[in-house]
């Protein structure tokens, strides 16, 4: 009898496994804690070097667990190893690097249980010193979007409250997590060669954002603004920005959904209830003090 | 000769481009001082003739904004370098399957140009060709590799253009949905090819 349960439970296991992630039936293999950390070092333009790869030794047992912890630890030895970070949490977007090839934030990734591990600064951006790049490009690209609401005829926004149902409101979650640490646009192999006019995953998602956002009245011109062939149709489904986003996000869907909305494949749905419904007529008695008790 | 104290003086608002000197006077040379200038550079009269500029005179220029230069070329002036990128970035399946359509796409635009040209342009008929191929007498499994090769692009640019073809109509768009899809694009480039192969 206990044989044939034994039997039984493997069965269910393995089956169980198939349907699991590959993650949990990896068995973990024990690396030795001294590890390699190759990582990019460029002085500056005033040190007249060339930028260079310089390996360090860590016991990754003396340093927390993530990435940035092991990037702190060389700090202490070698302090002119420079590099982004402040949140420490994965909320503010500044510690992106390109992590054993692919592109992640070195405060949310754990140290990958390699004997080597590559750092380098994320791809194709200028190099300001050893790991900073210049994100100029990116954020005036952002700001090119108007990521904004735009209202039509409300005076001041501001002023009143204005109304959403939950659908809609839920249609811009993983839109609005997004951090702009620039991990997906810079994977992506288009905005490697026209990052200049192609706005890029995370622009692109913002746009989106804005634009499915229900109370929003600018639809037709955010759309219209987006009609060329360089911001947005340079994105060729490539996908390698959804893998690359350590938010978890999708910008390749939104991206696709965008696409829909501006070549009027798609139409944007009407917001389930007016914006505009607690706008009160006449005095709006912004200037009386109400009583929050009674 | 140094002064204990700075006195600024303004003449005439004159043109932009004109500097406005601090001047020094030294408690000595007060009276020494020679009328000033309309152009606003006054200049002390020291004790032995010449006129110098003192050492704390303070120049004030007008700000010219920096010239604007776009993205690219301010940092190509800077000199920096750009971060490695295609040489590092990991081959993700995804980028493959890309990349692939695109190289794929390529050859079958290639084989249809040449294959349109050779018509044109090269004598005789096509079972001309067709005879020089099969007097090289090539071993079956030579010819089944080279039909291999040769219907691999059609077979990957086909049913991997399904898949794009259908993420453009918002379907199968999640990651898990992505990936089935490419080993699916695989298996049945494979069947498809090997098929054609063997007739």
């Amino acid at each position: 009898m206990p044989k044939l349960s034994e039997r039984f439970h493997k069965i269910i296991r393995f089956s169980f496994r198939n349907y699991s992630s590959k993650t949990e039936t990896k068995p973990k293999k024990d690396v030795d804690p001294c590890r390699t950390f190759k990582i990019y070092r460029f002085g500056g333009i005033l040190s007249k070097e060339q930028p260079k790869i310089q390996s360090y030794e860590l016991d990754v047992s003396t340093c927390g667990k993530m990435v940035l912890d092991a990037l702190i630890k060389i700090k202490d030895k070698d302090p002119t190893l420079t590099f982004r970070r402040s949140c420490r949490e994965g909320i503010c977007g500044s510690c992106a690097i390109n992590l054993q090839g692919m592109n992640c934030l070195s405060c949310i990734t754990e140290i990958p249980p390699a004997k080597t591990i590559t750092i380098l600064p994320l791809p194709h951006m200028y190099v300001i010193r050893d790991l900073v790049v210049d994100m100029t490009h990116f954020f005036n690209g952002y700001d090119s979007i108007r990521p904004y609401l735009v209202r039509k005829n409300d005076g001041a926004i501001g002023k009143t409250q204005l109304a959403q149902s939950i659908k809609d409101n839920e249609k811009m979650v993983g839109l609005y997590e997004c951090v702009l640490c620039s991990c997906c646009s810079t994977s992506c192999p288009s905005y490697w060669w026209n990052g200049r006019r192609f706005l890029g995953p995370a622009t692109l998602l913002h746009a989106y954002r804005w634009v499915i956002d229900s109370r929003d009245d600018d639809t037709e011109q955010r759309l219209y603004e987006l009609r060329d062939s360089f911001k947005a149709f340079k994105c060729h489904t490539i996908m390698n920005c959804s893998l690359a986003c350590p938010k978890g996000l999708h910008p390749a869907k939104a991206i696709m959904n965008l696409k829909r909305l501006i070549s009027g494949l798609d139409k944007k749905p009407v917001p389930e209830i007016d914006p505009g419904k607690f706008k009160s007529g006449g005095d709006s008695g912004s200037g009386k003090n109400k009583k929050c008790c009674p | 000769m140094y002064c204990s104290m700075v006195n600024f003086q303004f003449r005439k608002a004159s043109a932009l481009s004109s500097s406005i000197t601090g001047l020094c006077r030294s408690r000595k040379t007060f009276g020494k001082v020679s009328k000033f200038s309309g152009l606003l550079s006054p200049v002390c009269q020291v004790a032995d003739g010449h006129a110098q500029r003192l050492k704390h005179q303070i120049t004030y220029k007008a700000y010219v904004p920096p010239c604007y230069q776009d993205h690219d070329h301010k940092n190509m002036t800077l000199k920096r370098p750009m971060s490695p990128h295609l040489t590092v970035y990991a081959p993700t399946l995804v980028a493959m399957t890309s990349i692939g359509q695109r190289i794929t796409g390529t050859l079958l635009a290639a084989y249809a140009l040449l294959l349109s040209g050779a018509t044109l342009f090269l004598p005789n008929g096509i079972e001309t060709y067709v005879s020089i191929i099969q007097s090289l007498d090539l071993s079956k499994t030579t010819i089944f590799i080279l039909k291999l090769l040769v219907g691999l692009p059609f077979g990957f640019h086909y049913f991997n253009g399904i898949r794009y073809c259908m993420f453009n109509l918002g379907k199968w768009l999640s990651l898990k949905d992505v990936y089935a899809t490419a080993y699916l694009t695989f298996v049945l480039t494979g069947v498809i090819v090997i098929f054609f192969a063997f007739l």
